[in-house]
């Protein structure tokens, strides 16, 4: 609508501010400009490239694409009238119950931003849950993680200490810990797998060494397909990056933060949570709930600021654990496990590699000590085009600093020609390295 | 809509009731702060031994999409809690001066009593 | 009348099929057993259900069929900016060259996406008359935390620690209160003057050397353009505190004023409200941050730097706050309102503004004389009318909201802002027609003719009738588990 009138005469002159950004484009130079740009980016999907972790390429099924693009779920915004919003109301809701069974955890929300900021979160809800201040989390951890858990805690002046690792196993240094529990925790976290790519047995009766300490957990959930659910060895709080479960890589967003609870802690819990309830004809119906720990509601004791989260994120999630069943979730898991256990045995040929370099048993990761700088290495990799793994050195830093260590992740994209070519490049290494 | 008010019971400015036995106090809100604040879903009950000074937080009390600070309308230390509200908020809404009952509280300055209202003063405070 | 699909959806924990289900990848040769201790491993396989693709399928498509989008129709739900965004930016984002690019890969391998980024810092910073950008925050009230930490390393860097409070006025969204809470604020909330708009008394009451931070979103959440922008920021600025702006509400101003004009040192957007890119149904949505140079020092680390053609991510932030989120936000977000704003360009933005205005002031209009605006005369891109009359024919502003889902409306926001009784907030949006707008009115004129039971028993035309949210309060079923068939 123009009728013509000047509706911006309230802006004092002196404010004015005109855009000095080039003309529109037409939809067809808007095409061809970002795919000449997309074509610069090498994909990682169906190539030779052991990057993961915590973001790993997947396969998405082409019927998942379709669910992804369906316009009313991607248009809708947050379901503030649940009447016409019951179909993202109960997608949401199968999110919840299928990471519930995944986890083992009594309630899971419809999300957080991410893993790590799923972790500070986490450490906020323990504060408020204990009342305490203080936090245990590993040393070998990704930096960046470590630094946005530092960040989520200086809101209330919470304090967090680190405790080491194995250094042949990989796992939780228990001494270590042990030494660092007090009353004065509020909680530990430990990954499974973690940054290493080490499962640890250890952590299965964690939750009887830390005294009252809240129990806190990072998953990869695609892993829990196979391997013991938190919610059965005492986890008070499952936190991870939900983007493995089908979710596209996205140079590292959108993703998906994963926040189970048990149901001691659900009324602190942050973040949206969908319930079932009845429509005026007792037909079943679903709505957002527990709203009173929210902004909007609670605005500064809100138990966070949350608002938008990745609900639709949630939904694909929810479709692909659908898609795969039970069945399907664990073929792709025990082939990933198969496939890096067999990587790592062929690098372990190659002179001056150690791979696995911790003993403890791996998922779809593991750490290779390397015979020369692993940046050496990573490339040499990519002038064969072969995007290697991530290099751990950052999480060996000062003293006794290790520049040739390396998280190698692999995924069913991975064509079985690229492991054998991985493995040859990494043979001749030896000839030009030293 | 005329709200129930208790004869037996003394008042705040913010609707809280309190009643007397000896130095016990029994605490809850009374049955125009239950309509006010509509269907009750959840009440977070204090701890027991919880210590707390007239005027402060006490306990907060929950609908769908409000929720309201209670607090201590006399200085004490929180003897007894209704556990029956855990499941039940709903109890407030129906009986606010019999089972709904909130906390119990011991006493600290019973002199402080004398600064509340009492039911006539309250009833003309909420204008019936 | 509208009509929407309802469909008795089981639970997919309610659906199992004997169809063959299809296989997405190759089996192992061997059991996990194999590799992995079984003292690791889980001794039943999750609940999770085996349902045949053609049924998954049909599932989501008739949850879609059960929710509203902006796809299904006018959303003129207040503050939300709900705009049509064009498909094309769904396609550019789902290219193979952006959609399967990992965050570490070798710099050299994703010039195009961090060409992308760098773009985007460039035009958002345009845009808002900033200096320079972070893209990291995941949404808005991600973008104010990260604002409120800058804000909190800038006074302490400056050994000025004594402050430790955020004012806010009253008709703030409540993020911004638990945002300031989570940065380790104390909250200074100040009434609104008669106008609707600050108080310049309040706030003179309010601004001491305690003052970190007056945080602020203009027009304000009543659609009013705050008058006293300019007065406002000098005062915030003699008191040593810092301007912050809530970027909810800039689809209202782009290309007629701008956050740095008004005077404010820091901004977050939020690129699903102002810049297209769809909600998801409550994410992922996108919160940048931009700030004025002098709190360039604090910015979030890495941020995208251009050197001649090539690209490279900055970890050289030493006073930086720190990363925000993992690796560089919510890119194929990030990338979708690239796309947007390269489509529209700097004319094609400021008449989106324009629209926008243009049809909030035409809906004022014509809603006014049926539900009252107690506030403005002039409106931005939307306005907040009251149902406080409503009453008398006993009925309450949530119900004329129900009721309105039943003539193919979304409701507009309701009870929102406080300051306002029954407040109802209509945001119209650039993108819809004068038709569509029309439509709504005249289905606003026919329920207010409508006795008070139709409302009261509203809505019957959708998915399910009216939900009973205190039940569900009660209820707490989370999963399927606590759920009766």
């Amino acid at each position: 609508m123009s009728n013509g009138s000047d509706f911006f005469y309230d802006i004092p002159e002196e404010a004015r501010h005109s855009l000095n950004i080039p003309k529109g484009l037409s939809e067809d130079e808007v095409l061809r400009i970002f795919s000449e740009k997309a074509e610069m980016n090498t994909t990682v999907s169906g190539k030779a490239s052991f990057l993961g972790g915590e973001f790993q390429p997947r396969y998405i099924p082409a019927a998942l694409r379709h669910i992804m693009s369906m316009g009313e779920l991607l248009t809708a915004y947050t379901s503030y009238q649940p009447e016409v919003s019951q179909g993202m109301l109960q997608g949401l809701f199968e999110y919840q119950s299928l990471m519930a069974e995944l986890t083992q955890m009594d309630v899971v929300n419809a999300s957080l931003y991410d893993g790590a900021t799923g972790l500070g979160e986490a450490l906020r809800l323990s504060s408020r849950a204990t009342r305490k201040k203080r936090f245990l989390l590993p040393e070998a951890m990704c930096p960046a993680k470590k630094q946005i858990a530092e960040l989520y805690v200086k809101g209330f002046d919470g304090e967090i200490e680190f405790y080491g690792h194995e250094i042949e196993g990989g796992g939780v240094n228990i001494s270590d810990l042990r030494n660092k529990v007090s009353e004065e925790v509020a909680g530990v976290y430990v990954e499974m797998p973690n940054a290493l790519g080490v499962l640890d047995e250890q952590i299965f009766d964690m939750k009887e060494q830390i005294g009252g300490a809240l129990l806190l957990v990072g998953v990869d959930p695609l892993s829990l397909a196979i391997l013991r659910a938190p919610g059965d060895y005492g986890a008070d709080i499952v936190i991870g990056e939900g983007q493995p479960l089908g979710l596209p890589i996205g140079y590292g967003g959108p993703t998906l933060g994963l926040l189970g609870v048990t149901k001691k802690l659900v009324r602190k819990m942050p973040g949206r949570v969908v319930g079932a309830t009845e429509g005026t004809a007792g037909e079943r119906a679903f709505c957002i709930t527990l709203q009173t720990r929210e902004q909007h509601i609670r605005r500064e004791k809100a138990t966070s600021n949350i608002c938008s989260n990745e609900a639709h994120c949630a939904i694909v999630a929810g479709a692909y654990m659908a898609l795969q069943g039970a069945s399907g979730l664990k073929r792709l898991a025990g082939l990933l496990t198969e496939r890096a256990h067999r990587l790592a045995e062929e690098m372990n040929k190659a002179e001056g590699f150690k791979a696995p370099l911790f003993s403890r048993p791996f998922f779809n990761s593991f750490a290779v000590e390397t015979p020369i700088p692993y940046s050496r290495i990573e490339e040499h990799l990519l002038k064969n085009k072969i995007q290697g793994g991530q290099s751990l050195s950052p999480l060996f830093q000062g003293e006794g600093a290790k520049d040739n260590i390396a998280l190698f992740s692999v995924n069913e994209t991975i064509p079985d020609e690229a492991y054998t070519r991985l493995v040859r490049v990494l043979h001749e290494i030896e000839g030009w390295g030293g | 809509m005329m709200s129930k008010i208790d004869e037996s019971c003394k008042y705040t400015e913010t609707d809280e009731w309190v009643n007397v036995t000896g130095n016990k106090a029994r605490i809850g809100i009374t049955d125009y702060a239950q309509h006010k604040l509509n269907d009750l879903t959840y009440v977070d009950l204090p701890e027991i031994g919880m210590k707390v000074s007239k005027g402060e937080p006490l306990l907060v009390v929950e609908s769908v999409k409000s929720a309201a600070d209670i607090n201590a309308p006399i200085s004490g230390t929180v003897i007894e809690v209704n556990e029956e509200l855990e499941d039940n908020a709903e109890t407030i809404n129906k009986d606010p001066y019999a089972k709904g009952w909130i906390v119990v509280m011991e006493l600290e300055a019973p002199d402080e009593l004398d600064s509340l209202l009492d039911a006539s003063a309250y009833a003309k405070k909420i204008g019936e | 009348m509208y009509r929407q699909a309802r469909y008795d959806e089981p639970l997919l924990s309610e659906i199992s099929d004997d169809t063959p289900k299809t296989r997405y990848c190759k089996a192992p040769e061997n059991p996990p057993e194999d590799y992995i201790p079984a003292s690791m491993l889980r001794k039943a396989p999750p609940g999770i259900p085996e349902v045949s693709e053609a049924r998954v399928v049909r599932h989501y498509t008739r949850l879609a069929q059960m929710t509203w989008g902006v796809d299904t129709g006018f959303y003129p739900l207040g503050s939300c900016t709900m705009k049509y965004g064009p498909k094309i930016i769904e396609v550019v984002a789902d290219l193979p060259g952006f959609r399967d690019i990992h965050p570490l890969q070798d710099e050299s391998t994703a010039q195009g996406a961090l060409w992308a980024m760098h773009e985007l810092q460039e035009l958002l910073a345009k845009i808002t008359d900033m200096d320079a950008f972070t893209l990291q925050p995941a949404a808005g009230a991600h973008g104010e935390f990260t604002g409120l930490m800058m804000i909190r390393a800038y006074h302490e860097d400056r050994d000025d620690k004594e402050r430790k409070e955020v004012i806010v006025p009253d008709t703030a969204h409540g993020t911004n209160p638990a945002s300031a809470a989570m940065a380790g604020y104390d909250v200074v909330e100040i009434p609104s003057g008669a106008d609707g708009c600050v108080d310049l008394k309040a706030l003179e009451a309010a601004l001491s050397e305690n003052t970190a931070a007056l945080m602020l979103t203009n027009p304000n959440t009543l659609g009013i353009f705050e008058k006293d922008a300019l007065i406002i920021a000098k005062m915030v600025h003699e008191a040593g505190a810092l301007l912050y702006y809530d970027g909810a509400n800039m689809n209202a101003i782009m290309g007629k004023t701008a956050p740095g004009a008004l005077g404010f040192d820091l901004v977050h957007l939020n690129l699903h409200k102002t810049f297209s890119t769809p909600h998801g149904g409550g994410g992922p949505g996108a919160g940048p941050v931009g700030v004025k140079a002098f709190l360039e020092p604090y910015l979030p680390s890495p941020t995208i730097k251009r050197e001649g053609e090539v690209y490279s991510l900055d970890y050289e932030h030493p006073k930086s706050i720190g990363p925000v989120k993992a690796f560089y936000g919510n890119f194929l977000v990030l990338l979708k309102a690239l796309v947007y704003i390269k489509s529209l360009g700097g004319e094609g933005l400021t008449e989106a503004t324009e629209r926008a205005v243009a049809n909030s002031n035409y809906l004022a209009e014509k809603i006014s004389p049926l539900l009252p605006i107690p506030y403005g005369k002039v409106w931005k891109h939307e306005f907040v009318a009251s149902g406080k009359a409503l009453k008398e024919k006993g009925y309450s502003t949530v119900d004329l909201a129900k009721r309105l889902l039943d003539y193919g409306f979304h409701a507009p926001t309701v009870y929102f802002p406080h300051l306002v009784e029954e407040a109802f907030m209509v945001e119209p949006t650039e993108t819809e027609t004068k038709e569509e707008m029309d439509a709504f009115v005249a289905a606003l004129r026919t329920i207010l003719e409508e006795p008070a039971e139709k409302l009261k028993g509203a809505p019957t035309n959708t998915s399910v009738g009216r939900v009973d949210e205190t039940l569900a309060a009660r209820n707490m079923a989370f999963t399927w588990k606590n759920v009766n068939k």
